[in-house]
């Protein structure tokens, strides 16, 4: 398994190789003995010859798994990609529909994709929590935390 | 070889190591050793990589920002090790399925509270927590917790006294006073003695509250364990996300922090360890700046 991870890093190594040499310099900086892309290619060349190494020579896995479909077989895959999509879909919801409403979706939609399906326990463990947390965050410590596009659509923040 | 670990973080090491050195397998012992090691190892050029991300500070120029605002500073530490540590973990309950909670009942809670230490107990375990405090300040070994406690506080010499952390604690704890414009090293002892004096007697002080906020609070912080994970998950989740969130209040740090958090669930999968991670993203930036201090001062001589 551990060969796997290694060529995954090879894989990121390289790209990271190639990017560096894309790193633009300064005239004066070219002849200086360390430069902004120094650094970058001695870590890029570190990382090939290390994941080489770790592919070439023989492994060892504690786990005795050999095969990557066995190590990642059995595993639920599914609600974890569910549950990645809704942090990407909470992330990207929140400047329109604001902090509060996208973090009570987020939780109870997270509830659910668990298997959680008593609509009172999402509601109890999802509302109040995320209230409770505005309400410390804004109006005891003080922060500022912008309100969703939405809050301006439905005519808040009006004079 | 001879059950003798080094450090407190070779004690788990010396558990599988030493009887397979009895076995008559030292040489696979080390192997495993060897191997696993050399993985940590790539972890932390990983994240030395990760720390060339943003402007550089000697000559301002951009690097792997790909164009992004966002990118300008580099990338957040708490928020690298939120995705590496918190939401990973949180993936890999989701993933492997596991009945980490709601498997205590009020029975089980019920033995948990039960905090008293009787005098024949006490008589048992005096001579261990006394060796193990002396033990744990120079390699932090025996008796767990206390040499665990004692060892951390030895990690902190090196912190505060050349600038390089012993252990993962000391990682963040350089991460923090960095974030504050501290330089740790010798040097602040005679700059900053406020912050080193603060530091020592701050651990002595955290030592005594952790006595006394842990035994009433035992029977509380163990009812955590019979919250079910269809709402634990969502929780820590939404908390780390949120905690970054919160630092910059910029939705670039969550989607960053998913994809890492996606990366690193691979490389758990695959064996690799996430504790060097923290070491390479925090000391890469001081390595870069330190080497180019030496070659100015060395005219540029390799």
């Amino acid at each position: 398994m551990e060969k796997m991870g290694a060529l995954f890093i090879l894989a990121f190594s390289i790209a990271y190789g190639i990017y560096a040499f894309k790193i633009p310099l300064i005239f004066l900086s070219q002849g200086e003995a360390l430069n902004a892309r120094t650094m970058p290619y001695a870590l890029s060349i570190a990382d090939i010859v290390i994941s080489l190494l770790i592919i070439i020579l023989p492994g060892y896995d504690k786990d005795q798994v050999t095969t990557v479909r066995a190590a990642l077989s059995g595993l639920d895959w599914k609600r974890t990609a569910w549950l990645t999509g809704l942090m990407l879909v909470y992330s990207l919801s929140m400047p329109w529909v604001g902090f509060v409403i996208a973090s009570i979706f987020f939780m109870a939609g997270g509830m659910m994709i668990l298997g959680e399906r008593n609509f009172k326990v999402i509601l109890i463990a999802s509302v109040p929590l995320v209230v409770v947390l505005w309400f410390l965050l804004t109006k005891v410590l003080g922060m500022y935390i912008a309100p969703g596009e939405l809050y301006y659509i439905l005519g808040g923040g009006a004079i | 070889m001879i059950n003798a670990p080094g450090e407190a973080a070779t004690v788990a090491t010396a558990i599988d190591g030493y009887p397979m050195a009895r076995q008559g397998k030292p040489g696979k012992a080390l192997a495993i050793a060897a191997y696993s090691s050399f993985s940590g190892g790539t972890i932390a050029v990983i994240l030395l990589m990760l720390a060339t991300v943003g402007t550089d500070q000697n000559s301002g120029v951009q690097r792997f920002t790909f164009g992004s605002m966002n990118l300008l500073d580099g990338l957040s530490f708490i928020m690298l090790a939120m995705a590496t540590f918190a939401i990973t973990e949180g993936f890999l309950m989701v993933l492997k399925r596991q009945e980490t909670t709601g498997v205590f009942k009020a029975e089980n809670l019920a033995s948990i509270n039960d905090l008293k230490v009787t005098r024949r107990e006490f008589r048992k375990i005096a001579p261990t927590i006394g060796r193990s405090s002396l033990l744990g300040f120079f390699i932090g070994l025996a008796a767990p917790e206390t040499g665990n406690n004692a060892a951390s506080s030895g990690s902190f010499i090196p912190l505060l006294t050349l600038g390089i952390p012993g252990s993962g604690t000391t990682a963040v704890m350089l991460g923090a006073l960095i974030a504050y414009g501290i330089e740790p090293g010798p040097r602040m002892f005679v700059e900053r003695p406020e912050v080193f004096w603060a530091v020592i007697m701050s651990m002595y002080l955290g030592n005594v509250f952790l006595l006394i906020l842990n035994l009433p609070l035992i029977s509380y912080f163990a009812r955590l364990l019979a919250v079910p994970r269809n709402i634990l998950i969502p929780g820590i989740i939404f908390f780390s996300m949120i905690g970054v969130y919160l630092i910059t209040f910029n939705n670039f740090d969550i989607n960053a922090m998913i994809l890492i958090a996606v990366i690193a669930l691979v490389l758990r999968l695959f064996n690799y360890p996430m504790a060097p991670l923290l070491l390479g993203f925090i000391l890469g930036g001081l390595m870069e700046d330190n080497l180019r201090r030496s070659l100015v001062i060395y005219d540029g001589s390799f």
